[in-house]
């Protein structure tokens, strides 16, 4: 449920279908350059109050090796 | 066109280019930010870096030099060599060793000897802008420290001042021959 949420903020922002948006797509492929995969990753943070670093995306290139990125931390950000 | 024509010419033309690329950053930036002090300046300081490709345009136009196209900005280096900031406060991090560098630039450029009386212009009346963004990115900095620690920010700052070192020696050595005209004035970083 989480994941298809995350995946549907992708799209809204992309303005790509969220059916069009694949799992191994890589992110990048998403936007047109570097500047508008920044203003990607802020409004995620902001939509679901989460935080990220520079760390976090060292390993990250698919679609959903972000989605699963952006569901730990909001899990992580949950109260227990 | 002479020698030192063309070189005014390729180097109006790289600043023109990388104010507009600054412009585009932060325009991304400021339309996502929420609202708040964080949120005023960065819309200020997109307006900032928008109004200075125009002044380099303007003094272009004056001096009857028509700019060329530039295939990469300065700032794209960064991202290459620095990794993309994800968070407010690595984007201020990356921004004020940035903006640091550009007043350097202009700096050098100014020791020109004979500078021609546009371009002086020009680099003055941008340099104050470009003071007050290093000075309204310390202090959000300072305000961020509080969330993120000092030594966070401090070590972002650390890691974007080591590629922008390796990135403006690149950048000397790689365009040597359209900088020689101002060359006395580049001293090593
Ligand atoms: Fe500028
Ligand atoms: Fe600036």
């Amino acid at each position: 449920m989480q994941m298809q949420a995350i995946k549907q903020q992708l799209a809204v922002f992309t303005k790509i279908p969220v059916e069009r948006i694949k799992d191994d797509a890589e992110i990048t492929d998403l936007v047109a350059d570097s500047f508008m995969l920044v203003e990607m990753l802020l409004l995620l943070q902001d939509h679901f109050s989460i935080e990220l670093e520079q760390e976090d995306l060292e390993e990250v290139v698919t679609v959903a090796q972000l989605v699963n990125l952006v569901r730990n931390k909001i899990r992580a950000a949950q109260p227990v | 066109m002479d020698r030192m024509n063309e070189q005014e010419r390729w180097i109006m033309s790289f600043y023109r280019y990388s104010e507009i690329t600054g412009a585009m950053f932060f325009a991304r930036v400021a339309a996502c930010m929420p609202a708040g002090p964080i949120q005023v300046n960065l819309n200020k300081h997109f307006a900032d870096e928008s109004m200075h490709s125009w002044y380099w345009t303007k003094a272009m136009d004056e001096l009857g030099y028509k700019p060329i196209r530039v295939a990469n900005a300065y700032q794209d280096a960064y991202l290459d060599a620095g990794g993309l900031p994800v968070n407010m406060m690595e984007i201020l991090a990356l921004t004020n060793v940035f903006e640091k560098r550009v007043i350097k630039q202009y700096a050098h450029h100014m020791r020109i000897p004979d500078l021609n009386p546009v371009i002086k212009q020009t680099i003055e009346k941008i340099v104050d802008d470009e003071k007050w963004h290093v000075q309204w990115i310390n202090q959000a900095l300072k305000t961020l420290a509080q969330k993120y620690g000092e030594d966070k920010v401090n070590k972002k700052i650390q890691h974007y001042k080591a590629a922008d070192e390796a990135i403006y020696q690149k950048f000397i050595q790689e365009h040597k021959d359209r900088l020689d005209y101002m060359s006395s004035t580049l001293a090593p970083a």
